[in-house]
C-alpha cells in the first residue's frame, strides 16, 4: 500500500517536470548559444574562495542541557566561502561543518538569468530532556515506570531546501521547482498512560525514530503586461518511518477487554494545493494582488481529510505622495472529514468507537490602513482589523461559540523630532465578540513606544517598551459529571517587555554595547478543579479556585564588545546571564488544592554565556583563529538540568 | 467557483495555455509595464535631474576609480551582466536607478582623474546632480526597484505593496544592497542579523532557555517569514500559521480522527515560536497551560477530604505524561472517547 503510493508520488512528480521541462525546454535551448556567443565581451568578476579548517574541543561537564542544539563531541571543522563568476555562469558556495550532525551548506548556480539554482542544506543535532518522574506512586492505583532508566535522548534534523528555476530568453515567464525535504532521526522520550483512574500506570520508554518529509511545488509565472500571473502545485508527503504504531498491554475498560492495542500512532499524511496569484503592475498609483488556492489534506493512517479553499485580495492605492490607502480581504474555509466510527483493533479483540465530528470552520477578515505623512518628520498608520469566525458542528464540542467576532483598531505613529531622535508610539486595541477559549480576552490594550536617541556621535542609546492588557469577564468550564457548562470565572493578564540598550564607541577601533531586557506575564484566573460528590461515587460541580496567579519573568543582560587592536587583529567578546524565573500559586481557601500544582508550576533558571573570539592575520591570504565559548546552565528547581559546556575552536583559514 | 478550482483546468491552462498564448500573440507587447493609473509625483523623484543627460555606464565608469571596490560584486550579479548590450539581457546600468550622469562628469577626463592621482587628490564625480536615494521617502526607493521588476516577472513581491513592511515605509534598501554580492539576495545565515537591526525584542527572545536555533544559525528566519509580504499575518510564509509550523513538525500536520478541538489550527495557542522561559516554547507551564481551559481532575476523596499528595502529582503535574498525543490523535483513548491519551 506504502509502495503504491511511494510510486504514485514519484510518477506524478515525474509527470510534471516532463511537462515542464518540455515547455520551457526548447526557449532555452534557443537562448543558449546567444549567451555563450557573448562570454567573452561579458564583463567579469574575480573569483573568491575563503577556505578554514580547524578543530573543535568540546568539555561538558553535567547535563547536555547546556548545548542544547550541539553535538557535544570533539572534531575537525572546517568551512567554505567561495563564488566564481565566469559569466555568463555564476557560482556560490558558503558552508560550514562542525561536525556530522552540525552542518550548514548554500550551495547556487546561475546561468545569465535563464537558469537559477539554489540549495540550502542544514543539519542541526538536538539534545532532548530525560523528564523522570519524580513522584512515589500508591500502588496498586499509581505506578510509574521507566524502561529505559538514564537514557539520553536526542534528534538529528536534516533539512534540504533546493530551488530551481528556469526563464523564457528574452521574455519574463518562468518555470519553477521548490522542494523541502525534512528528515528528523535519533531517539526521543514517549511518555503515555496505560490503564485509567482507577488503575493509573504511567510510562516512559525510548521510541526511535526515523521521520521523513518531502514537500514539492512546482510552478509558472509569467507577466502579461497589466498582469503577472502565477500558477502552482504543492504536493507534500509524510512518511512516519517503521516505528510509527506502538503497541502495549492495556487493562480491561468498561469499554473494551483487555488486550495489545495500538497507541501513540505517529500516522503518514499527505497534501495537495492548487494556487493562483494575480497582481497588477507594482509602479501604479493602484496596485491590486488576488490570491486563489485550495489544498486538500489526507491522513492515510485513519482516513480523515481536510480540505481548505482559501483567497486573498489586497489593494493598495496612493492618491498622493503623502497619503497612502491599504486594503486586505482573507478568506478561509476550512472542511474537516473525520470518520463517524473508528475501529480500535487488537490482538485479539476489535472494538469500534463513534466519533465526534471534527469542528470545520470559515473564517473571513477584512482589514483597512491608511498612512499619512502630513509632514516630513511624522507619519501615521492608523489601521483597522475585523476577524468573523464561524464554527462548524461547534455544539457537539459544548463550550465553543457558533462564531467570534474580533474588532481592532490600532494606531501607530513614527516621528523624527530632531535629526539624532526616533520615536515610535503604537496603540492596538481589539474586542472580541464571543470569544472562545479562555485565553481569548473580551477586550485587549496595548501600548508601545521605542525610542533610538544619538546625544553624541559616540552614543547610540535604545529603549523600548510595552504593555498589554488582557481582560476576560466570564470564562467557561465545560465539567464532565455532570455534564455542564461552569460560568462565570474572571481571567486578566498583563504583559510588560522592556529592552534597553546603549552603545559607546569607545575609539574608531573599539565599541561596546550594553542592554537589559526584562519580561514579565502575569496571568490572574480562576481556575476549576473537578470534585467528588463525596460520599458519593459520582462527580459534583467544580472547586473553583479564585484568582490564582500566575507569572512568567526574564531578565537578560547583554556585554558586547569588539575592538581592533591592530589592523591584522580583531577581537569580540560577548557575554550574557539571562535569569528566568515564574510561579503559580493556588489559593490556600480550597484546602483539596494539590500540593504539587505549586511545586510543579515553579521555575528558577539562569544561564550564561560567554563568547571570544580572535582573528589575526598572519600575512597575505592567512588568518588563524582561536573561539571560545561557554555555556552555564543552572536550573535551580531541578539540578538534573544543570550543566556546563566549554566549546575551543582553533582555525587557519586560507584566502585565495 | 469551487468546484472549477478544484479541477484540473487550471493545471493544463497554466502549463500550457498560457505559454501558447504568449507566443502566438508576440512577446514585445506583453513585456512592458502598464500600471493602473501612474503615480507622478514618486516618479518625478526617481527620474533625476531634467537638464541632464544619459551617459551610459562606461562614461560614468571610465574616469572614475572610486567605483572599483563596489563594481566587484555588482559585476557579477545578474543586474551586472546587464550592463553590457551583448549579455542579450534587459538592459540596465548605473543611471537606471542613478539617473542621467551628464552632469555629475561634467569636466571630468581620463588625464584629468590621472593627474590629480599622481598628485594624491581622489577625483569625485558632482554626485549631488543624481538622485539622492538616500534622502528619498521609502514607497520611491522601492519604486526604483520596482520600475524594472515588475516589467519583468517576480516571485517574492505579490504581496509587497500591502505588506507591513511596505506600510511601515521600509524599502528593498533596507535590506539589500545592490552593490553588494552576486545575486543580490541576503545570505540565509545573515537574515538574523539583518532582522535583528530592527526587531531587537525579538532577538532578546531567542536568548531565553526555550527557543529556536536561530542564534546558532541552524534555523532562519526566512524559514517562517517572506519578508516581502504574503496573504497571512506576520509576514507567515505559508497560509497559516499551522502549515508554516509544520514545514518542520510534520507529524503533527494532521488531520487527526480526534482533533483537540480547533485549538491545534493555531500553535500559537500554546507555543511561542521565538522563546519562552519554559520547555517546548511553551506560553505557560503545565499544569497552568491547560487549567486555563480545562477543569482539572478530581482533588477530593471518594470519601471526602483531601487526596492524597500522589494522586495530586499524578494529576497535576505534567498533563501530557498521560495526554502524550495533544495535537491530535487516530487511537480512542481507554474511556473510548478521544481524550488524546493513546
Amino acid at each position: 500500500m506504502k509502495r503504491s503510493r511511494a510510486r504514485r508520488f514519484l510518477r506524478e512528480c515525474l509527470s510534471l517536470g516532463l511537462i515542464v521541462c518540455g515547455t520551457v525546454a526548447p526557449a532555452l535551448a534557443e537562448g543558449t548559444p546567444k549567451g555563450v556567443e557573448n562570454n567573452a565581451r561579458l564583463p567579469s568578476c574575480q573569483s573568491k574562495t575563503q577556505f578554514f579548517a580547524g578543530y573543535r574541543w568540546v568539555n561538558l561537564d553535567d547535563s547536555e542541557r547546556a548545548g542544547e542544539y550541539q553535538d557535544l563531541h570533539s572534531s575537525l571543522t572546517a568551512g567554505i566561502d567561495a563564488f566564481s563568476c565566469p559569466l555568463p555562469y555564476r557560482f556560490h558556495l558558503n558552508g560550514e561543518f562542525l561536525n556530522k550532525n552540525d552542518v550548514y551548506a548554500d550551495t547556487g548556480y546561475a546561468y545569465s538569468d535563464l537558469l537559477l539554482f539554489r540549495d540550502i542544506f542544514i543539519r542541526v543535532h538536538h539534545n532532548l530532556e530525560h523528564s523522570d518522574y519524580q513522584h512515589s506512586g500508591e500502588p496498586p492505583e499509581i505506578n510509574y515506570e521507566d524502561r529505559n532508566v538514564g537514557a539520553r535522548y536526542s534528534t538529528n534534523i536534516s533539512n534540504n531546501f533546493l530551488s530551481l528555476r528556469l526563464k523564457a530568453p528574452d521574455f519574463p515567464f518562468h518555470i519553477f521547482l521548490k522542494h523541502r525535504y525534512v528528515a528528523k532521526e535519533g531517539s526521543i522520550q514517549q511518555r503515555f498512560l496505560l490503564g485509567g483512574f482507577e488503575n493509573i500506570h504511567k510510562i516512559s520508554e525510548t521510541r526511535q525514530i526515523d521521520w521523513r518529509s518531502n514537500a514539492i511545488t512546482l510552478g509558472v509565472n509569467s507577466h502579461l503586461g497589466p498582469l503577472e500571473i502565477e500558477y502552482t502545485h504543492d504536493f507534500s508527503r509524510f512518511d512516519p518511518g517503521n516505528n510509527n504504531v506502538l503497541y502495549d498491554f492495556y487493562p480491561a475498560a468498561a469499554t473494551r477487554p483487555a488486550d495489545i492495542y495500538p497507541h501513540n500512532v505517529i500516522p503518514e499524511t499527505e497534501s495537495r494545493a492548487n494556487s493562483l496569484k494575480l497582481h497588477t503592475s507594482y509602479t501604479g498609483r493602484i496596485v491590486a494582488s488576488v490570491t486563489l488556492d485550495n489544498g486538500h489534506r489526507k491522513n492515510n493512517y485513519s482516513g480523515a481529510v481536510a480540505d481548505t479553499w482559501q483567497g486573498a485580495v489586497d489593494v493598495s492605492w496612493v492618491p498622493a505622495p503623502s497619503l497612502m490607502f491599504f486594503f486586505k480581504y482573507r478568506h478561509r474555509d476550512l472542511a474537516l472529514d473525520n470518520p463517524d466510527f473508528v475501529t480500535l483493533k487488537g490482538l485479539a479483540h476489535t472494538m469500534t468507537y463513534p466519533v465526534r465530528r471534527s469542528i470545520s470552520s470559515r473564517k473571513d477578515i477584512f482589514s483597512w490602513s491608511a498612512s499619512f505623512r502630513p509632514i516630513s518628520r511624522l507619519t501615521i498608520i492608523p489601521a483597522y482589523h475585523f476577524e468573523h469566525l464561524a464554527r462548524q458542528d461547534s455544539a457537539a464540542w459544548r463550550i465553543l461559540p457558533e462564531y467570534t467576532n474580533i474588532h481592532s483598531i490600532k494606531l501607530t505613529a513614527y516621528t523624527r523630532p530632531l535629526n539624532k531622535l526616533k520615536f515610535k508610539a503604537i496603540y492596538d486595541y481589539k474586542y472580541y465578540d464571543h470569544p472562545a477559549y479562555n485565553i481569548e480576552p473580551d477586550s485587549s490594550n496595548q501600548v508601545r513606544f521605542s525610542t533610538t536617541y544619538l546625544p553624541i556621535p559616540q552614543v547610540t542609546a535604545l529603549l523600548d517598551y510595552s504593555l498589554t492588557l488582557n481582560v476576560r469577564n466570564h470564562i467557561r468550564y465545560l465539567n464532565v459529571e455532570p455534564d455542564t457548562v461552569v460560568d462565570g470565572g474572571k481571567r486578566t493578564s498583563r504583559n510588560d517587555r522592556f529592552l534597553g540598550s546603549l552603545s559607546f564607541m569607545l575609539s574608531p577601533k573599539a565599541s561596546l554595547t550594553a542592554s537589559w531586557a526584562y519580561y514579565r506575564g502575569e496571568i490572574e484566573q480562576d481556575l476549576a478543579y473537578g470534585k467528588w460528590d463525596a460520599p458519593g461515587w459520582d462527580g459534583d460541580l467544580p472547586y473553583i479556585d479564585p484568582g490564582v496567579p500566575y507569572t512568567n519573568e526574564s531578565n537578560s543582560y547583554t556585554l558586547s564588545l569588539n575592538f581592533r587592536p591592530r589592523d591584522d587583529t580583531t577581537c569580540t567578546a560577548d557575554i550574557s546571564h539571562t535569569i528566568s524565573a515564574g510561579k503559580l500559586l493556588p489559593g490556600t481557601a480550597i484546602t483539596e488544592t494539590p500540593d504539587s500544582l505549586t511545586s510543579f508550576s515553579a521555575l528558577k533558571i539562569s544561564e550564561t554565556e560567554l563568547s571570544i573570539k580572535i582573528t589575526k592575520q598572519l600575512r597575505p591570504g592567512w588568518e588563524v583563529g582561536l573561539k571560545l565559548l561557554s555555556h552555564i546552565y543552572n536550573d535551580e528547581i531541578d539540578d538534573r538540568q544543570d550543566g556546563t559546556v566549554y566549546i575551543t575552536t582553533f582555525s587557519l583559514k586560507r584566502s585565495f | 467557483m469551487y468546484i472549477f478550482f478544484k479541477g484540473r483546468f487550471l493545471n493544463t491552462f497554466s502549463l500550457f495555455i498560457i505559454p501558447l498564448l504568449c507566443s502566438l500573440s508576440g512577446c514585445n507587447a506583453l513585456k512592458g509595464s502598464k500600471p493602473i493609473l501612474p503615480i507622478k509625483k514618486y516618479e518625478k523623484m526617481i527620474v533625476g535631474r531634467f537638464d541632464a543627460d544619459y551617459v551610459g555606464t562606461t562614461n560614468c565608469l571610465a574616469a572614475c576609480h572610486a567605483h572599483d571596490r563596489l563594481k566587484k560584486y555588482f559585476d557579477a550579479s545578474t543586474m551586472g551582466a546587464q550592463l553590457k548590450k551583448e549579455s542579450g539581457l534587459p538592459l540596465v546600468d548605473c543611471e537606471s536607478c542613478h539617473g542621467p550622469g551628464s552632469l555629475a562628469i561634467k569636466g571630468l577626463t581620463r588625464k584629468l582623474v590621472a593627474e590629480n592621482a599622481k598628485k594624491g587628490i581622489k577625483t569625485t564625480c558632482d554626485y549631488k546632480t543624481l538622485i539622492d536615494l538616500k534622502a528619498l521617502p521609502a514607497p520611491a526607493q522601492s519604486l526604483i526597484c520596482l520600475k524594472c521588476h515588475t516589467a519583468n516577472a517576480t516571485f517574492n513581491l505579490h504581496n509587497w505593496n500591502a505588506s507591513i513592511h511596505a506600510v511601515n515605509g521600509v524599502s528593498c534598501f533596507d535590506c539589500h544592497t545592490v552593490h553588494k554580492s552576486p545575486d543580490l539576495k541576503v545570505r540565509p545565515i545573515d537574515t538574523a542579523r539583518l532582522c535583528f537591526r530592527c526587531h531587537q525584542t525579538t532577538q532578546v527572545e531567542f536568548s531565553l532557555p526555550s527557543h529556536h536555533p536561530v542564534n546558532e544559525g541552524r534555523v532562519f528566519c526566512t524559514d517562517c517569514h517572506n519578508p516581502h509580504g504574503g496573504s497571512s499575518a506576520m509576514l507567515l510564509r505559508k497560509k497559516t500559521i499551522k502549515a508554516t509550523c509544520v514545514q518542520c513538525h510534520p507529524e503533527k500536520r494532521g488531520p487527526f480522527v480526534f482533533e483537540h478541538a480547533d485549538v491545534a489550527a493555531d500553535c500559537m495557542n500554546c507555543h511561542t515560536p521565538h522563546g519562552s522561559v519554559n520547555n517546548n516554547l511553551l506560553v505557560a507551564r503545565q499544569p497552568f497551560l491547560c487549567l486555563q481551559c480545562h477543569v482539572g481532575h478530581r482533588i477530593n476523596s471518594p470519601a471526602g477530604g483531601k487526596a492524597s499528595a500522589a494522586i495530586g502529582s499524578a494529576f497535576y503535574s505534567k498533563c501530557t505524561d498521560c495526554h502524550s498525543n495533544i495535537h491530535g490523535s487516530d487511537t480512542p483513548s481507554f474511556s473510548g472517547k478521544g481524550r488524546l491519551t493513546q
